[in-house]
């Protein structure tokens, strides 16, 4: 059974946003009217962290593409009452939306921040409705929602394998920010293949993982930014 | 032990309130009801709209109604707990404070424990809690241990109002159907009074434990989580010396209010006071001393994350 | 006692309670609760397709795949097989398919009923509106007016625009207008190396990439591959392959990931880079043999241009002393000192400028010092250097003889001024438009067909542009949602979006190889939506005459697949199969091979619509002869024919700070003290200056990275704020001579203490449901001031700000 996990390089990352939007659209996620969003209630399952640092004209802004950590050991999925989110057998924490009864529970447990609440009915803009994914379920009110690592193209892969009558191979599956990253930026596969490049780059000495010492084994690691030659 | 015997005219005052209604009655359940009303067009309209008009959103995703949960089931302390350790340590000036005590409990019980319900994204799951239940959930230990007491609770305030019910059945006034269905069959027969008074006696010993188990359940939704500022043990016995703390003061509130409105200076005497305030005193020690080990403990280590939270 | 019993009280508060909690509403609302958001468009079989497109929001035009299901677009992603962007999109490109299916969409040919911009209309057949258009066409023609027909055209394809000059030449008019930012670049090419493209810039081989206010990680050039390469030379093994500096007075997102950056004043740009070839020649990193070999006037002055002058070598020695140069560009000695050295002792250095540091008065000198700076490092017809490039062989008809009207249309003055009040050199002078026909010079215009532009929110000065379009006879716009310009408009036709139309496009400037993507429709066009081509190879038919015999018979797409077969018959390169395939293509051709490709025309159109791009081998090897083809020719620090053209547009002969420091035209130069700040304004690879049809995922996104969503901005000094006492999130007023808006208060250390800076997009009025009335249009803040000698709107001016009460 692979390890799914991913590798976001910070040396390489512009923060160009579009891991942002790929996400976004690919996974049906509402937008919320301009008054809700300004209130705090925008939902997106990939943020990106900015913190700018320095003085004019050395300035930087330290991106940090924040998504699930798709934690091995999930501090969210242990408090939720109902069997809402779990963590399947393949290691990725999901979401069952029609179960989940909105109690918000794992968001005050999840140490990064990643989960949103539907605070309100979806709301579907007329330009996104008729162009939603067929393949991800659209949220109701009320429930908990966060990255899946684009679950369900691991399902679709999973199916062409089986279809073809071959084994699931790592290149089958790919969520859409890594796909969408323009600089390469991020790398998803299966951590325990020892010859895959997200196993090798997770041992590189710039790898680390959010809030490390909470213990909760993200899958998720970061390549820290490197300083610059000059 | 109480004999039973028919009222004596000393207890006149007591039975007004019950047997004769006057304007004042109406005006108070009116205006009660009126809220009441009002908050079930607010919830409806909540249902309506979604919990954003709870004002809520990231990262506050928990607001007024797990505030009021937890302050609720806090106030519930007043009761049942205190009345338990009354009657434990058998301090005699409790009788007139513990019925008071518990009714505050159960009905208080009643209004924290539906807070949550409120603040669920999805009422219309909420059977969802049983059919698919997870006992690993800190939210279940407190499902479980909040029914439990609401349940032991009940039971407890219930029991001693046995006898008391038989009176108004033998006064015979009004709803006697009523109180003859609730008195069940209380003769005041000395087999009566001995088995109810065991009855009290092993419910007085249970409720303590469930008592202490619901506060420190309630802790634990938070301490269970790995947030810093809510990750930490002294949580437990913390939140269970807070909740005594505003048992107390809430009963305080009651016992005022009820002795002016139903001119009850001759039952609730200075001495009432006098005892409770020193209860009262004691548990702000200790909750004072919980607060300063909390604090130290996280300034002094200076871990960033727990000065943010100082700090906020 | 009151009348009712406690009982009946009870039983009716009780009632009461029940009634209102189990009403119908109620019950019904709990039930809709439990559905609501299940409901999905209805689906069928849930048959997948993939159709190779282009995304056409922005002139990048990357590889797209739209995923189909059930033949509903349903999703899109980058495309791996692009030679360009390699899979990679930027966040607008996502939305592409909310434009397509924009509520907003214009349905039908609309014509205006009532007064100008009172927004009624009714809708009217194709046939009512191509003949409204055409027949103040025929009749000017018959005049002997052709030159009265404008086209304003966005210009962002290069097939389009040959169909455009070709039936306007047929007709006899030299009146297309293209919306283009960079003419003082390509100018300064074209003075300095008589190429009529600018080449190039090899950044994928360059090891120091020097950014004049280039944002190339965000908008400019072709962000997507760009940041491909950025991402190349940042793997994550090994040491950088390249070293990026940024020079630039807002620390954009672009500056923020630089190795290197240094502050310099807006419009000073140019300067400091004269600065470090200063600094080359002090240290002895000038490319002698290359300058010797390749330019002339670096070391002396050619005989006969003007009398006197310098050299280049001893003009930068005498005029670019480095405190001189401090001085002026406000960077610290050591500075420049730190980045000239860096920049000359790498091997292969590159110096890229972006439109945001030409759109100053001084943009061609800048332009200008940039090239210099380039020659200086040799960095041109090398590899990681500018190489010609751009040009792939699609097979056009030829070229025809205009007839007698037609010559004597296309002998006249252009409307925009281009050529005349500008650099004869200067073809397009957008801004120059506006204030001609407001006055009706050089002759009345009786129709403008606009596609692609919005001069009413995009052009500086707005009071001038409608005033203008007041001014034409009749005035077509081409949309696919109506914007402000539409508004004010006699007719609206509705144009199909990108993902309904075919285009073949070469690659935006910029990009060192030849390459062509095939943009294909996956969906027929919704409403009565034309192809813009269609609609114009109609519009040639109506004209009639040589207009119509101009134009092949069928439609658009029909004559496509003729045109690609010149990449074909080229015998370069290959039909894409991705990047690497390129390379390994590229590698084999070389040495002499080529891939076993398609062997008939039929074949090789469909295996350019499976694959949607083409892509040539890149030249291994580089010479700056490359630039000139067949000639013999050197490039020229001090251009004769810049000098002569200057001296005839002045009157009199210019000086040698003319040309490399820009005739300062001091706009809102005045009154430092009451608007003490320079504003700069900027664009986001979200809002993509408003161009974007835009839709509610990027609007949520616009300041992304500022935590903002659905608002404008402005970027304000940490020590400025606090004079003013604007805190965070506070709404500012930020006032110019010509308007004032009111903006949220972004406080970062990304702006010198002199000057604010705001996004351009946003402050729409008419522009769909959802973009109407989000955030400010800053533009409204500049007055329309034009550069004399490229014609170009000088986008500069400045502010004051207040804290507006809360
Ligand atoms: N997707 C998409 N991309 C496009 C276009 C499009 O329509 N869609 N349009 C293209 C066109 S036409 C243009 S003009 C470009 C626009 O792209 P640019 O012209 O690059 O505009 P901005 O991104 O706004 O970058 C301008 C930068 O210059 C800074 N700046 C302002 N004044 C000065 C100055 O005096 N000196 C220097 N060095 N910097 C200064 C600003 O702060 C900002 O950081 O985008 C091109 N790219
Ligand atoms: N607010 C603002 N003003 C600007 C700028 C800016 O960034 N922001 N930039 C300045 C610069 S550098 C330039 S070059 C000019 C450019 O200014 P314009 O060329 O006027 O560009 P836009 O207004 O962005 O685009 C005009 C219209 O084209 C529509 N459009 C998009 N794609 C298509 C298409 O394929 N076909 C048709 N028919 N219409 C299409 C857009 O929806 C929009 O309504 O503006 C200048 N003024
Ligand atoms: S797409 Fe890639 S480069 Fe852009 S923000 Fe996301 S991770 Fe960073
Ligand atoms: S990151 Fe948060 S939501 Fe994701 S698995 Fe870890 S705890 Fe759960
Ligand atoms: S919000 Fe939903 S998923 Fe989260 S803990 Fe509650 S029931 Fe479980
Ligand atoms: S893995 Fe999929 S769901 Fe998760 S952030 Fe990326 S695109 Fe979104
Ligand atoms: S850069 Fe963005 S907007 Fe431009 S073509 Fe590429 S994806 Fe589309
Ligand atoms: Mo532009």
């Amino acid at each position: 059974m692979p390890r799914w996990g991913m590798i976001i390089d910070l040396d390489r990352c512009t923060g160009c946003g579009a891991c942002v939007a790929a996400c976004k659209v690919e996974n049906n996620v509402q937008v919320v009217s301009p008054a809700e969003g300004e209130k705090g209630r925008r939902m997106h399952w990939l943020r990106l962290l900015v913190e700018t640092r320095g003085e004019y004209p050395n300035a930087e802004f330290r991106i940090v593409p924040n998504l699930c950590m798709m934690c091995d050991n999930p501090p969210c999925t242990k408090v939720c009452p109902v069997h809402a989110t779990y963590q399947g057998e393949d290691g990725l924490v999901g979401q069952i939306y029609p179960r989940c009864i909105g109690c918000r529970y794992c968001m005050a447990a999840c140490p990064f921040s990643v989960k949103v609440f539907n605070w309100g009915p979806p709301e579907w803009p007329d330009a996104m409705r008729p162009t939603l994914n067929p393949d991800v379920s659209v949220r109701q009110r009320g429930v908990v929602e966060k990255c899946t690592f684009c679950y369900h193209r691991l399902q679709l892969a999973k199916e062409r394998a089986r279809a073809e009558g071959r084994p699931l191979r790592e290149s089958d599956y790919q969520p859409a920010c890594v796909h969408s990253c323009p600089a390469d930026a991020m790398t998803f596969g299966d951590l325990d293949d020892p010859l895959s490049p997200v196993a090798q780059l997770s041992r590189s000495t710039r790898a680390t993982r959010a809030l490390e010492t909470l213990g909760t084994e993200p899958k998720v690691f970061y390549l820290e930014r490197r300083d610059a030659p000059v | 032990m109480h004999r039973f015997e028919p009222s004596s005219s000393r207890d006149e005052t007591l039975f007004r309130p019950i047997e004769h209604t006057g304007p004042k009655f109406y005006l108070t359940v009116g205006v009660l009801v009126t809220i009441i009303l009002f908050a079930v067009v607010m919830y409806v309209r909540q249902l309506a709209l979604g919990l954003r008009v709870t004002g809520m959103a990231q990262p506050v995703t928990w607001g007024f109604y797990i505030v009021n949960f937890v302050f609720f089931i806090g106030i519930s302390h007043a009761g049942t707990l205190i009345s338990a350790i009354l009657r434990i340590t058998q301090a005699e000036w409790r009788r007139p404070i513990t019925r008071m005590a518990e009714v505050i409990t159960a009905i208080v019980l009643a209004i924290g424990g539906l807070h949550p319900i409120i603040d669920l994204g999805r009422p219309d799951r909420v059977m969802n809690v049983f059919l698919f239940g997870r006992l690993q959930s800190p939210l279940l230990w407190d499902v479980t241990s909040i029914s439990a007491y609401f349940a032991a609770s009940t039971v407890y305030l219930f029991l001693p109002l046995i006898p008391d019910i038989a009176l108004l059945r033998e006064r015979g006034k009004k709803h006697r159907w009523f109180y003859e269905f609730l008195s069940w069959g209380w003769q005041g027969t000395p087999q009566q009074w001995k088995v109810l008074s065991r009855a009290i006696n092993i419910m007085m010993i249970v409720v303590v434990p469930i008592a202490v188990s619901v506060h420190t359940v309630i802790s634990y939704i938070f301490a269970m989580t790995l947030q810093s500022g809510w990750h930490s043990t002294i949580f437990g016995p913390y939140f269970v010396v807070g909740a005594i703390l505003s048992g107390i003061a809430a009963l305080f509130v009651a016992m005022i209010a009820f002795r002016s409105a139903f001119g009850l200076q001759a039952y609730l005497k200075l001495v009432h006071f006098q005892q409770l305030a020193k209860l009262l005193l004691v548990i702000s020690i200790l909750w004072g001393y919980f607060t300063f080990c909390e604090y130290l403990t996280g300034y002094y280590g200076g871990e960033p994350e727990e000065m943010k939270t100082l700090l906020y | 006692m009151c009348a009712v019993s406690r009982r009946e009280f009870m039983s009716t508060l009780v009632a009461a309670g029940v009634v209102a909690s189990s009403s119908g509403w109620f019950t019904r609302r709990l039930l809709a609760m439990t559905n609501e958001g299940t409901l999905r468009a209805p689906r069928g079989p849930g048959v997948e397709r993939w159709v190779p497109t282009l995304c056409r929001l922005c002139p990048a035009a990357c590889g797209i795949r739209v995923r189909l299901v059930d033949e509903l677009p349903v999703g899109l992603e980058g495309d791996r097989t692009s030679p360009l962007s390699g899979g990679g999109l930027c966040p607008a490109g996502f939305a592409g398919l909310h434009e397509l299916v924009h509520p907003d969409r214009v349905r039908t040919p609309l014509r205006r009923e009532g007064a100008r911009g009172s927004g009624r209309w009714t809708a009217i057949s194709w046939d009512e509106a191509l003949e409204q258009i055409a027949a103040p066409l025929r009749a000017a023609r018959a005049a002997g007016r052709p030159q009265a027909f404008a086209v304003l055209e966005r210009g962002d394809s290069p097939l389009t625009r040959y169909w455009l000059e070709r039936v306007l030449g047929a007709y006899g008019s030299p009146n297309l207008i293209v919306d283009a930012g960079s003419e003082p670049w390509r100018i300064a090419w074209a003075y300095m190396a008589g190429v009529a493209r600018p080449p190039a810039p090899d950044i994928a081989n360059a090891d120091f990439i020097l950014s004049f206010g280039h944002e190339m990680l965000e908008t400019d050039g072709h962000p997507v591959w760009q940041t491909k390469n950025w991402g190349r030379s940042r793997a994550p093994s090994g040491p950088r392959q390249a070293t990026a500096a940024y020079v630039g007075p807002r620390m954009s997102p672009t500056a923020s990931h630089a190795d290197l950056r240094v502050a310099v004043l807006p419009g000073t740009e140019g300067i400091l880079a004269l600065g470090l070839v200063h600094i080359l020649l002090l240290e002895d990193l000038a490319q002698r043999p290359f300058l010797d070999r390749w330019t002339s006037g670096f070391r002396e002055r050619p005989k006969g241009s003007n009398a006197g002058g310098e050299s280049f070598e001893a003009y930068v020695r005498s005029h670019f002393g480095l405190e001189e140069v401090s001085r002026l560009t406000g960077a610290p000695v050591s500075e420049i000192f730190r980045l000239g050295r860096a920049f000359g002792s790498s091997r292969q250095p590159i110096a890229l400028v972006g439109p945001g540091a030409l759109a100053g008065e001084s943009g061609l000198a800048t332009a200008m010092a940039v090239i210099a700076l380039n020659l200086a490092v040799g960095a041109v017809g090398r590899a990681g250097g500018y190489v010609a490039a751009g040009d792939p062989p699609l097979d056009l008809p030829g070229p025809r003889e205009p007839d007698a009207t037609a010559k004597r249309g296309l002998a006249s003055a252009r409307i925009d001024g281009a050529g005349v009040a500008t650099l004869p050199l200067v073809r397009h002078s957008a801004a120059g438009l506006a204030a001609n026909l407001a006055a009706r010079r050089p002759y009345p215009l009786e129709v403008l067909l606009v596609h692609g532009v919005n001069p009413v929110h995009e052009w500086p000065g707005q009071n001038l542009v409608e005033e203008a379009l007041a001014a034409v006879g009749l005035v077509a716009v081409v949309g696919t949602v109506a914007d402000e310009t539409a508004r004010v408009a006699d007719l609206i036709l509705p144009e199909a979006s990108f993902l309904e139309s075919w285009q073949i496009l070469p690659p935006v400037t910029g990009i060192p190889f030849d390459c062509v993507g095939l943009q294909q429709p996956v969906l027929e066009p919704l409403y009565q939506s034309r192809a813009f081509e269609d609609l114009w190879f109609d519009l040639a038919r109506r004209i009639g005459g040589p207009a119509a015999a101009a134009v092949p018979a069928g439609s658009y797409a029909a004559w496509l697949p003729s045109a690609a077969a010149g990449l074909e018959r080229s015998g370069r390169g290959s039909i894409s199969g991705g990047p690497l395939h390129a390379r390994i293509a590229g590698f084999m051709e070389e040495r002499g091979w080529k891939a076993p490709g398609p062997q008939t025309p039929q074949t090789f159109w469909d295996e350019f619509t499976r694959s949607g791009s083409w892509v040539a081998s890149s030249r291994g090897e580089h010479s700056p002869s490359e630039l000139f083809g067949d000639r013999e020719a050197r490039f020229e620090f001090w251009p004769q024919r810049l000098l002569a053209d200057a001296q005839q547009l002045e009157g009199a002969p210019v000086g040698d700070d003319a040309v490399y420091k820009g005739t300062r035209q001091a706009a809102g130069a005045a009154a430092p003290n009451e608007r003490p700040l320079e504003l700069l304004l900027f664009d986001t690879n979200t809002l993509w200056a408003g161009r974007t049809v835009l839709t509610p995922v990027i609007l949520e996104m616009s300041g992304f990275r500022e935590d903002i969503g659905w608002d404008s901005w402005v970027e304000i000094h940490p020590e400025t704020a606090r004079r003013l006492r604007i805190q965070a999130g506070d709404r500012v007023r930020v006032e110019s001579a010509t308007g004032s808006v009111l903006a949220r208060a972004r406080i970062a250390p990304v702006v010198p203490p002199g000057a604010v800076a705001m996004p351009r997009g946003l402050g729409h009025r008419h522009f769909g449901r959802f973009a109407d009335g989000v955030g400010v249009n800053p533009l409204s803040l500049i007055p329309s001031v034009r550069d004399r000698w490229t014609g170009t709107a000088v986008l500069r001016t400045r502010v004051r700000l207040a804290r507006m009460q809360a």
